[in-house]
């Protein structure tokens, strides 16, 4: 527990730092592009318009990739401890409810090489995209996060809407009470 | 040191083959043999657990395949280390006094009431209409509702843990005699009894550590908690809960500890040991000079000339080095390479700060890098330490003397042999022993 909360901590002064930076060029080659997300927060049945940005594939991904799924798009890093235990879960998830729509996205607000790693080691069987802080200091902000706090987790519906939001590790209980309702029955393929 | 280096034993050139190995091994599905010790083995499942449990767990999951085998390497080496202690320690039967038995059954009780008070905790069950309240409350916080939870689960828990130990009291007609608890009581002395367990005050009180009465409230308080522990682990052994495994767990872990104990011990019989050591290396307690350092490095030895010339004219170094520097690292800082202490560095720029003072801007230095030019903001003397300063250091430099061809010996006496090299080797080759 202490463990989470010094991790939270740490990623919010990290978060003003890099706001305080994002006026000047340090010359860091952040491996993220500018994400292209509309100003409109992320409040709970409102309609999500875009996303876009790059992810560790080398692809460019957008929300409407996946339209018709239910999209569980979870921000993390990789010093953060629940993240990481977090994502271990998801991994199971993505694998075992895939059939039914469920669509993880991973948007990693770190180093694209520690990210890289990380999905590597921990076998990420989803797309993780590649955000750099200091072009997209407001990021979280918009999609309902003023704290900065991660791991932190926004699930839309099939209808591009957002339909629950999470601060916090989604435990095992939680996935099933909130996420598990909006996926469909088993099927081929729901592309 | 480099007599220390040469004395390294096969057992650290064969663990960084390992680690070359280690690069190209994935994680495996089954717990298979890596290593074997003599009669003892280190699998891949004692290397994950070792791994998960380590202070780096989470970093290295951000880390390079290459860092990642690294580490993998070095904590094998470190188990192998381990099983070769424990060997030895049951050959010499420390595992057979009376301090090391009297600790694992302290250890196993401890263990037993731990399990036993864990399995009262999973009985509470938080009622539908009080967890439906919480989730109305909490919802998308979890942290709020893991802490709800858990205050609500406290708070029942601290109750029955009294109810069930009352219950235990009277059904083993427990009987307490606190008012024994006086001067000139004896190691002896029974303070609590029932009809499966005594305790005396031996039990509780180191009588070599305390031989006058300490403070009997605080005798009290380890009676009441020897009592519970007591109870608790019967009624665990009752209940046929098996800790087996983590008492095995724990003696692989204590018994390599033990062992460098007693080595410890050998190595070190006293603080002459140690002074002597202390005297023939003055250098452990030496601080050297600290300067804080700003750097400008270009290509040319005429561009190099061109910038000195404009920052004895006035400009800032550290401007400069901002905009020419060729070290990305140094540009991005403006110059400023922090503090760095004599000795670090090229020999070339260490040569040159050590001739420079405060503020002043150095020649230019051709190495092979580029050009630089140095200037120091500020000095920190050198010094030395005391003995008494640098004491803990040198204990650990002594075991670190000794520890290596040690390890060696036991070797020796017990084969090991490396496994995941021969599972590998066609594809890793080994590398060359320096």
């Amino acid at each position: 527990m202490f463990g989470a909360r010094n991790c939270l901590l740490i990623f919010a002064a990290f978060a003003v730092a890099g706001t305080a930076f994002a006026g000047s060029d340090t010359g860091r080659d952040g491996g993220g592009t500018d994400l292209k997300t509309s100003a409109t927060h992320a409040v709970e049945g409102e309609k999500i318009h875009s996303l876009s940005a790059m992810g560790l594939d080398g692809a460019t991904h957008s929300l409407a990739d996946w339209r018709g799924k239910v999209v569980v798009l979870n921000f993390w890093a990789t010093w953060c401890s629940p993240c990481l235990s977090e994502i271990r879960d998801f991994v199971i998830y993505q694998e075992q409810y895939k059939t039914r729509g469920l669509q993880i996205v991973g948007v990693g607000l770190d180093e694209e090489k520690k990210l890289r790693n990380v999905q590597r080691t921990l076998e990420i069987n989803y797309p993780v995209l590649v955000v750099d802080l200091k072009k997209n200091g407001t990021l979280m902000e918009s999609w309902g996060n003023n704290s900065g706090m991660v791991p932190y987790s926004v699930v839309i519906d099939r209808d591009g809407r957002v339909a629950y939001t999470h601060h916090g590790q989604i435990d095992r209980e939680t996935f099933n009470e909130n996420i598990l309702p909006f996926l469909g029955k088993a099927t081929p393929d729901l592309k | 040191m480099d007599r220390m280096k040469n004395n390294l034993c096969v057992l650290q050139n064969l663990a960084m083959a390992s680690i070359l190995a280690f690069a190209a091994l994935p994680a495996l599905a089954v717990s298979q043999a890596l290593v074997t010790v003599g009669t003892l083995q280190v699998s891949s499942e004692d290397l994950d657990v070792a791994m998960a449990s380590s202070p780096f767990a989470n970093q290295m999951t951000s880390m390079d395949e290459d860092d990642q085998a690294g580490l993998r390497g070095d904590m094998l080496r470190r188990l192998v280390a381990a099983r070769l202690l424990t060997l030895e320690a049951r050959r010499l039967g420390l595992d057979k006094t009376e301090a090391y038995q009297k600790e694992m059954e302290n250890f196993r009780l401890g263990l037993l009431y731990r399990f036993y008070m864990e399995k009262l905790r999973e009985r509470i069950v938080v009622p539908a209409d009080t967890l439906a309240a919480m989730k109305k409350q909490f919802k998308g916080d979890a942290d709020g509702m893991t802490a709800a939870k858990a205050a609500y689960v406290n708070g029942q828990y601290q109750t029955l843990k009294l109810v069930t130990l009352q219950n235990m009291l009277k059904r083993d007609q427990t009987k307490l005699f606190e008012e024994r608890i006086k001067p000139g009581i004896k190691a002896e002395t029974v303070l609590m009894e029932g009809s499966s367990f005594r305790i005396s005050y031996g039990d509780i009180v180191d009588v070599r550590e305390h031989p006058v009465l300490p403070n009997p409230e605080w005798v009290k308080e380890q009676l009441y908690n020897r009592g519970e522990m007591l109870l608790a682990a019967k009624a665990a052994e009752k209940e046929g809960i098996d800790i087996s495994g983590k008492l095995e767990q724990y003696q692989s872990e204590r018994l390599p500890s033990v062992m460098m104990e007693a080595k410890t011990k050998e190595w070190i019989p006293d603080e002459k040991t140690m002074r002597d050591w202390f005297d023939k290396h003055p250098e452990v307690a030496r601080i050297p000079e600290r300067r804080h350092v700003g750097q400008l490095v270009v290509a040319t030895r005429q561009e190099a000339e061109a910038l000195r010339t404009r920052i004895l004219k006035g400009e800032s170094l550290f401007t400069l080095a901002g905009q020419y520097s060729i070290d990305p690292a140094g540009r991005k800082q403006n110059g400023d390479m922090g503090w760095i202490a004599e000795g670090r560095g090229m020999p070339e720029l260490d040569n040159a700060l050590a001739k420079l003072g405060d503020n002043q801007v150095s020649d230019v230095i051709e190495t092979k890098v580029g050009f630089h030019l140095l200037t120091i903001l500020e000095h920190q003397a050198k010094g030395q330490k005391t003995y008494a300063e640098v004491s803990d250091r040198v204990r650990q430099m002594i075991i670190n003397e000794k520890l290596p061809p040690y390890l060696g010996e036991l070797e020796r006496s017990y084969p090991v042999s490396w496994k995941v090299i021969k599972a590998r080797e066609e594809k890793a080759p080994r590398q060359p022993e320096k």
